[in-house]
Formats: structure tokens, sequence, C-alpha cells
């Protein structure tokens, strides 16, 4: 048996047909001698062949329940996306159209009557108040700048997120808008605390739906919610128009039924929060946040 | 199938037609549908982790380059679900997944007629008997072996979808019908049908 041990091995490859042609020969040459041989041979066959023929059909709903979810996968990331798209676009343009309107005094007779009346604090560097009271404004700008109380380089620094938010809607003079783009926000930090302290996290793969019985990936539901926090915290990092796919990478169900979806984009992860539609990147990278998933 | 078409329909998913997937699915729902049911043991959670592995698959199908067959691919998905449901199943119960070292120094016991079945009978017994064996391989050893003999991968295929060098696809591919072998040996529910203990007085 101690030169059997040489050609054991190889009789599992000679029914997997792995060996090479002189290997094969060498090896048949031996079992037409050594009957042990030949019946581990026939064993592994057996083997193989009890497997090979075990076959059983699916359930005929298994093909339907899939095209079922992704049907139902692609409808639900259609209207959300629609709506986040639109009102990001319908922000962008607005933002245009009062730039413009204001860069050219289109709207200024409201603006003196109406927004200084109403705006809140931060929206009188636009509201066009009195020329009595731009002393403040920067020389260099025009004088039809100064007649509307704002100056040139005074719009531009309010769009451009330099406080941390984004596409705020100022027509309507309430700061309290929808916030798209929330980066270094203390308060979103504050939520999101009490989220990953609130009890079990589901968290799955993709999108989540409640109506599809899915399995999570993992449930947590002991001290490993404050790692996942840390990992998925806000980073205080401004972003500028992420560029997500339909479909996110992975989904935290809380158990108020709030969502976190995470997208995966060049190593960083952009989060929404479902209730707040709110998207900011996270503190930690999407390397950290699999190797999480993997140790749990 | 041939490979040409196979690609075709995953260039149109990947394109955005969702609908193309389903002759996928219906492609190779069955060997899926098999290896996860070999691997988990039981038919409700063999359902839940091939429509996982499907619904992944349809989710990631924008990484699958075509450098190997979609099958592949597709049932390398297969097994990392159903290897992590194990953990996660084994880590309630403390059992272990992964194969010891020594399991494989016991020098193979010669195996006897009954692992080749004449007779209808003698096979369906080998296959009841292969089935239990199976629970008891642990789920690396299981995973190899069902992607060679459920879904027919290649040495080389196997080491794609598992990761592994060509020379540890062989080796293990060894001990774990080495392992069965034993398990079954040592299967008191695997007995001679009295055809073939006709034959063994013979």
């Amino acid at each position: 048996m101690a030169e059997c041990d040489k050609y054991i091995m190889m009789i599992s490859s000679l029914s997997d047909s792995e060996l090479s042609p002189e290997q094969e020969a060498e090896l048949c040459a031996h079992m037409e001698s050594c009957s042990d041989c030949r019946r581990i041979y026939d064993a592994f066959k057996g083997i193989s062949g009890a497997m090979s023929d075990d076959l059983v059909e699916p359930p005929e709903s298994l093909s339907k329940s899939i095209m079922h979810r992704i049907e139902a996968q692609e409808k639900s990331k259609r209207p959300r996306f629609f709506v986040f798209g639109r009102f990001t676009a319908a922000a962008a343009c607005l933002v245009l159209i009062l730039f413009g309107a204001s860069r050219f005094g289109w709207f200024d007779s409201l603006f003196r009557s109406d927004l200084t009346r109403d705006a809140a604090p931060e929206e009188t560097v636009l509201s066009g108040s009195n020329p009595e009271e731009c002393e403040d404004v920067q020389e260099g700008t025009t004088k039809k700048d100064s007649d509307y109380g704002f100056s040139h380089e005074q719009v531009e620094e309010k769009s451009s997120g330099s406080d941390g938010m984004m596409f705020t809607a100022p027509m309507t003079g309430n700061s309290g808008n929808s916030t798209m783009y929330a980066a270094g926000s203390g308060e979103l930090n504050g939520i999101l605390s009490g989220l990953f302290a609130s009890g079990e996290i589901k968290v799955f793969e993709g999108s989540y739906d409640k109506r599809e019985n899915v399995r999570p990936l993992i449930t947590l539901n002991d001290n490993k919610q404050t790692e996942l926090s840390d990992i998925l915290g806000c980073s205080g990092t401004d972003i500028v128009d992420p560029e997500l796919s339909d479909t996110p990478d992975y989904t935290l169900l809380f158990p108020d039924a709030t969502t976190i979806s995470l997208w995966s984009v060049d190593g960083s992860i952009y989060c929404i929060l479902g209730t707040r539609e709110t998207v900011y990147l996270a503190a930690g990278t999407m390397e950290e946040f699999k190797s999480f998933l993997a140790s749990y | 199938m041939t490979r040409e078409e196979e690609l075709e329909i995953v260039r149109q998913v990947q394109d955005g037609d969702s609908s193309a997937f389903e002759s996928l699915v219906l492609s190779h729902q069955s060997k899926v549908y098999n290896l996860s049911l070999r691997m988990v043991g039981n038919e409700d959670d063999a359902l839940d982790m091939a429509q996982e592995s499907f619904i992944r698959a349809y989710n990631s199908i924008g990484s699958f380059r075509g450098d190997c067959r979609f099958s592949v691919w597709l049932y390398r998905l297969t097994t990392n679900i159903c290897l992590d449901f194990l953990r996660s199943e084994s880590r309630k119960a403390h059992i272990s997944l992964t194969y010891a070292e020594d399991d494989c120094e016991r020098e193979l016991e010669i195996p006897d007629e009954r692992f080749s079945p004449q007779s209808e009978a003698e096979r369906a017994e080998l296959r009841a008997a292969v089935r239990r064996g199976m629970k008891h391989l642990p789920a690396d050893y299981r995973a190899i072996l069902l992607l060679r003999e459920i879904d027919g991968l290649s040495y080389d295929e196997i080491g794609k979808a598992l990761e592994l060098e060509a020379g540890t696809v062989k080796s293990r591919i060894f001990r774990a019908r080495k392992k069965l072998c034993e398990i079954l040996l040592s299967d008191r529910n695997f007995s001679y049908t009295s055809e073939s203990k006709e034959r063994k007085e013979v």
C-alpha cells in the first residue's frame, strides 16, 4: 500500500479527467495489478455518480419569485430617484433664475418691499434692502449691486456651500427647506447616534423592500452598533452632487423603520438617510464597512 | 446556451434590460438550487440561498467582465452566500466549518462493493448515503465537492470560483472524497442490499 500512496491522489484526479495523458497511462498500468486502488477508483466514481444523479428540480416558484423581486426593485428605485433628481434639478434652476433675476434687477421692487420684511436673517444679503442699509457693501461692486444691497461676491459665497449647506431655496425665505446635502451637521450626527443606539439593526444587501421577505445579511443586537456608528457617522466633509447608481450597495433598517442606504463611490460611502432624503459622506470607508460585516 | 449567447444576454442586462435576466435564471436555477440544497441541507433555506444568489448576481452584474463562464461567477456567489449562512448558523451552534489538518492523516480504508452499485436499489441507497454523508462534511469540503460534482466545474474553474491555487483544488477535492468515504464506511444505515449480499457470498 506504500506504493499506492503515490497513486491515491492521482486516482481522485483521474475520476475528474484532470490527469495528463502520461499520468493517466501510469496510473492505469498500476491499477491493472492493484485491486485496492481499483476499488478506491470505483468508490470515487460511485460517489461522483451518486451526487450527479441526485439532482432535484427547483420549485416552479423560484424563477418567478426572483423576477418578481427584480421587477419590484426596479419599480421602487425609479420614483424615488426621479423625485430626488427632479428636486435637485429644480433647486439648481431656481438658484440660477434668482441669481440672474437679482443680478439684473428683475425683482427689484419685490425684494425691496417684501423680503426685507419677511426673509430669515441670512436672506437679507440678497434681499436688496434700502440704500441706507447697504453701508457695509464692499467697495468695488457696481452701483447697481449696491443699490440692491448685495454684492456679486456675497451671492457666490452663499451658493458655494462653504457653510456646509448646498442648494437651499431662497425664494421662500425659509432656511428650513428640505436639505439635499448636509455636511458637517452636528444635528445630523445627533440623529444618527440616536438611530444606532435605538436597538436591533438589520443590514441588507442592495435596497430594502418591506413587502419582500428578504433575509438580512446580518442583524446587530449587541454592542457592535457603536462600531458601526463610527463607520457610518457623518464625516463632516462637503460633497458635491454625487452620481449614485439606482440601487444602493447596502441598506440598514432600524427599529422605527428608518433606513440608511449606502453607496460605494471610489472607496467612500455615500449615505442617504431615508426619512429626510439627506445625503452625506460617511466617516469610514466601504472597506471598513465590509470588514465589519465579515467579522460579525 | 453557448458562452457567446450567454455573454450577449449579460450585456443586455448590463445595458438595463432586466427582463433578459430571466433566461439566465432559467438556465442556471437547477444547479444553483441543487448546490444550495446540498450546502445548507434543507429546502427552505436552499430556496432562500438560491434566490439571494440570483438577486445578488443581478445587482452586481455590472462587475462581471466575461473572463470566466457566467456559471462559474454565479456558483461562486452561491457558494459564498451559503458559506456565510452556514457560518452564522455555526456561530449559534459552535460548530466548526473547516477541516482539521489531522483529519487528512488517517489512511484511506479500502471501500467495498457498496460504492459500486449494480442495481437501481443499490444506486438509490448509495445516493441516500452520500446525501447523509455530505451533511457531516465540513462546509469547505462540501463546497468544493459540489462545485465539481453538481456544477461540473473543472479544477481551473473551481480555483477561480474559490480563489484557490490549482494544487490546492486538487488536494482539497481528494481530501473531501477521502473524508466522505470514511463517513460512509462508518454509516450504519449504509448497508448491503439483499442483491449485493448474494454477490458477496458467491
